[in-house]
């Protein structure tokens, strides 16, 4: 529990929530090395929750999402922003009264606030991904996403996983009661402008004015190619880097304003039948 | 021994459809499933929150009673072969009860076997009837969780079946039955339940309301006096309180504050930001304009109250500055520039853009003007509404707020000084939204709300996505609906398949990427509006046979369809029609056997009521088909069946020559043929 009145830093927060979730049992694997749009899409999560196997995760991913950049003048619209992702392999029975526990622990006892579990669930067509759950309400404000995951890469999971995304963002502006994202306290005398600001400016400017299309064109044609290669070769896990590499390439196209509807269908459906090839490869079954 | 049953499943959060859904079906269920076990309860009643679904069935014996009954077979003469063993229908019948051949006895010339059921505890039903409450449940979407094979809507937690005060035994992948459940989550997580009597009371003092009337009841109180120390009252324009009263088991309402530099809004804009995804109640001073302020509905302690509060205002805040900043930005680029982008947006990856959408509204709305003989202004404000009617779905307030389209469209249209009717007929584009909601109040709003509807419908038929049983996930009943209630509104004709074939055409020469060739898909969509009407007219007490009935018309026009089936129903006890009713019968029953010839020739005509007979059909025959009404075109018919009659009574149709009788036949088909603009009058039970 939180001790004095100083409100959490962004670091803090991140630091808080990796402490509980290790308790809980959680391997905290840290974020992925290569552009993913959120933390499901990080391996440790949607690989993992195929198959059997236990497995329980928690870890924060940078999510990049090139067509929100505000060229940092938005209050909490940003192309790379925090999630903190926990995955639990079975979903635990009690996994409800673990998550308000997680608030407790940066803070927010639920017995001070209004706390809401509402229907919303997620679905990801270019995945193959669909599960149950709940958008959880802090006094009004959506602050997690909470998600059984039922299908992944076209495949039925068995056990079901959870999936907790906190927007961390979010979570911190409502600790350290502040209105825009760039206000935060990221350490002590350090704010989250300090840290991002900058890099917010120039990487929007990049995603929507200077990235090679002809270049992002050849490049998803490549990992296309290269994870063809890797499935031939039995390599899934090498194989989905190649799709999140794609789906960036194809993310990144977006912002640049270059692709035209039909264009947009026909992309979302070739990395859509990677992942499929990929998951079923990674569980070792035939793409029926 | 009598006592309530208590069966309780304790979920996780259910989703409100969920909901609506058990206090619909559990009692029927529950009650179905005892009274099949032969313990039929004197009454039942649900009980749902977002964290539970109970049932309670007053009046259940503790023991299903032994019974003796019995159950009669094939006659005594068919119970036995020739070489005098048993027959198969002999056998049969005995398998059937778990009986042999030789236990069955013979009653009144019958084969009867004497069936004995045991007495079997309650107990023993436990967990059959937790399995059936499950599965008679149908959930708009279920779910697995953890590692079991159980689907429900959301995962269940505990589960308590308690007959008196006592625990019966079942089990709900890994959860035993018990007495614990769950009280407010705050409150008292854990709750110990006694007897079954004091389960609302027990549940009520650990802070869960389990009635949802009353949950109701408090909610709607508690909003009305707290609106009243604001000298207001509370509006629910979204009806959000039918999902808040699955949100909440502990119902109390706290008000928030607007800052006043957000009034400037549109009235809409403001009460969508508060009622969409937020669920909160706008509140209205007396000459019912909005308030600086807002209730919401809380499930938190009172202690809480001041956090809560400032956390909902800055929610709210939140969301108004998006739409500042939304239509700030918005009134820069204007609904010109916003119609320019539509051939960047996909409105189905298989029938194009908005842009090639807009270009079919634009062709449709000259299409059912024209057939409708709509000219002047109205038609060409329709056309220009038709132009605009998408380009809102490009603002960045759509964006933000889905549920402003139409609305936007209209308040842009009106900034880019557009004709009021133009921007009127944007908005009621979108009416009907559903069964009993207003229609388009003008001629150019009707025309433009027509046309998106013929698109809609066509265009998802032909990718051959046309509703099956409960999935209409395009809503095009809805749609459908619309086209027949905005036709009845304003009497327009209109020629279902020439409409259905355009639209087909519009998408073709556009390359839309389609399932179905036009004639597949006229002879989806036609009958598909026509059975809209028959619901219509059903829900207004017109019989199925006589829908039916004026079905058989042939009619393709939802209105004349319509006008028909009322017409035969005023006409239902009137000697007349059912005179009409017997010659058609007669007609039709020699004519579905016998073969007629090409034409009627006259020369073979001997008989006088032949030759009368050919004559009124002659006559009457053009003279049914273009009657003006229905109720008209039925009189001409009734004169009709005179005709019919005297030919029956005068000739022997079926006659020896053959040429004679091909002729007569035709004649008769003639005749049915001039009485089929009034329907197929076999179809009607008499």
């Amino acid at each position: 529990m939180q001790t004095d009145l100083t409100p959490l830093s962004f670091q803090d927060l991140i630091l808080r929530l990796q402490a509980f979730w290790a308790a809980e049992g959680c391997a905290i694997v840290q974020p992925y090395h290569t552009e993913v749009g959120a933390g499901t899409m990080n391996p440790a999560t949607l690989l993992r929750c195929l198959g059997p196997e236990p497995w329980a995760t928690a870890y924060v991913e940078p999510s990049i999402r090139p067509t929100d950049g505000r060229y940092a003048e938005n209050p909490y619209r940003l192309q790379h922003y925090y999630q903190f992702q926990v995955l639990i392999k079975p979903s635990p029975d009690a996994i409800q009264e673990s998550y308000l526990r997680s608030l407790a622990a940066i803070g927010i006892a639920a017995a001070e606030h209004d706390v809401r579990f509402v229907e919303d669930n997620w679905e990801a067509p270019t995945l193959g991904a669909w599960g149950t759950g709940w958008e959880v309400w802090l006094d009004g404000m959506e602050v997690t996403q909470f998600t059984y995951f039922q299908q992944a890469g076209g495949i039925d999971c068995d056990p079901i996983s959870v999936e907790l995304t906190y927007g961390l963002e979010r979570l911190a502006m409502y600790l350290q009661g502040v209105d825009s994202c760039w206000d935060l306290t990221w350490a002590p005398g350090l704010s989250y402008a300090d840290v991002h600001a900058r890099g917010e400016r120039e990487w929007s400017a990049y995603n929507f004015e200077v990235a090679d299309v002809a270049g992002l064109v050849r490049a998803f044609d490549h990992h296309e190619a290269e994870c063809g290669r890797c499935l031939e070769a039995a390599l899934p896990i090498p194989a989905y880097d190649q799709v999140l590499k794609c789906s960036h390439a194809f993310n990144l196209l977006d912002a640049r304003g270059a692709i035209s509807v039909t264009e947009r269908v026909a992309y979302i459906g070739r990395v859509r039948a990677l992942a499929r090839a990929v998951a079923h490869a990674y569980l070792g079954l035939e793409l029926s | 021994m009598t006592a309530p049953l208590l069966i309780e499943l304790g979920c996780e959060e259910l989703p409100a459809n969920a909901c609506r859904v058990a206090e619909r079906e559990a009692g029927l269920t529950i009650e179905r499933l005892l009274t099949e076990r032969r313990l039929a309860p004197t009454s039942v009643e649900v009980f749902v929150t977002p964290r539970r679904i109970a049932v309670i069935a007053e009046g259940v014996a503790s023991e299903a009673p032994a019974e003796t009954s019995v159950q009669t077979g094939p006659p005594e003469k068919a119970a036995r072969n020739d070489d005098g063993s048993w027959s198969k229908a002999a056998e049969g019948f005995a398998r059937k009860h778990g009986l042999t051949p030789d236990e069955l006895e013979v009653r009144d010339g019958l084969l009867t076997a004497t069936v004995s059921v045991a007495a079997e505890p309650l107990a023993t039903h436990a967990q059959a009837l937790v399995d059936g409450l499950i599965e008679g449940l149908q959930m708009p979407k279920n779910m697995r969780w953890g590692t079991g094979t159980q689907r429900f809507s959301r995962p269940i937690r505990t589960l308590v079946v308690l007959h008196g005060d006592t625990v019966l035994p079942a089990e709900v992948q890994g959860v035993q039955s018990g007495r614990l459940t769950c009280g407010h989550r705050l409150l008292q997580p854990v709750l110990e339940l006694g007897t079954v009597d004091d389960y609302v009371s027990d549940l009520g003092g650990a802070g869960v309301g389990v009635r949802t009337a009353d949950r109701r009841e408090i909610i709607e109180t508690l909003l009305t006096s707290l609106a009243m120390t604001h000298n207001s009252t509370w509006d629910d324009p979204g009806r959000v309180l039918n999902e808040v009263v699955y949100l909440v088991e502990w119902p109390r309402v706290i008000d928030g504050s607007i800052h006043e530099r957000y009034l400037d809004l549109p009235e809409r804009v403001l009460v969508t930001a508060m009622q969409s995804h937020q669920r909160y109640l706008p509140l209205r001073g007396s000459t019912g304009t909005l308030r600086p302020a807002f209730l919401t509905v809380v499930n938190s302690h009172p202690d809480a109250d001041a956090m809560v509060r400032a956390g909902n205002e800055r929610v709210l805040a939140g969301r108004l500055d998006d739409a500042v900043f939304s239509l700030a930005k918005d009134r820069v680029r204007g609904i010109e520039a916003m119609a320019a982008e539509l051939d960047r947006i996909t409105y189905h990856q298989r029938l194009g853009t908005l842009a090639d959408r807009t270009a079919r509204l634009e062709a449709l709305v000259a299409a059912v003007a024209d057939g409708a003989g709509i000219v002047g202004d109205d038609r060409t404000h329709a056309l220009e509404a038709a132009r605009l009617a998408k380009a809102d779905l490009a603002s960045t307030l759509v964006g933000e707020f889905a549920e402003l389209q139409g609305e936007t469209g209209m308040e842009y249209a009106r900034a880019a000084g557009q004709p009021e009717a133009v921007a009127v007929a944007i908005r009621e584009q979108y009416q009907p939204d559903g069964a009993g909601r207003p229609v388009p109040e003008t001629l150019p709003g009707a025309l433009l709300a027509l046309a998106d509807r013929f698109d809609q419908l066509v265009g998802v038929v032909a990718i051959g996505e046309r509703p099956t049983g409960s999935r209409d996930p395009y809503a095009l009943r809805r749609a459908a609906a619309g086209i027949v209630e905005i036709q009845s509104r304003y009497g327009l004709a209109l020629d279902l398949p020439a409409l259905v074939a355009t639209t087909h055409a519009l998408l073709v020469a556009q390359d839309a990427d389609l399932e179905l060739e036009v004639t597949a898909t006229v002879e989806i969509v036609v009958p598909f509006i026509l059975d809209r009407v028959d619901q219509a007219l059903g829900d207004a007490g017109v019989p199925v046979d006589v829908q039916r009935a004026a079905r058989g018309a042939g009619q393709v026009d939802p209105a004349r369809h319509a006008a028909l089936a009322r017409a035969l129903h005023a006409a239902a006890d009137s000697a007349e029609l059912a005179a009409a009713h017997a010659a058609v019968t007669r007609c039709s029953r020699i004519v579905e056997k016998e073969t007629a010839a090409d034409a009627v020739d006259p020369a073979l005509l001997s008989d006088a009521s032949e030759v009368a007979l050919a004559e009124v059909v002659a006559t009457l025959a053009p003279r049914i088909a273009t009657a003006l009404d229905p109720a008209a075109a039925l009189q001409q018919a009734a004169a009709l069946a005179p005709a019919v009659d005297a030919l029956f009574d005068g000739v022997m149709v079926l006659a020896e020559d053959p040429a004679v009788r091909a002729n007569r036949v035709r004649l008769l088909h003639d005749a049915l043929a001039a009485f089929q603009p009034i329907g197929d009058l076999t179809q009607l039970q008499r």
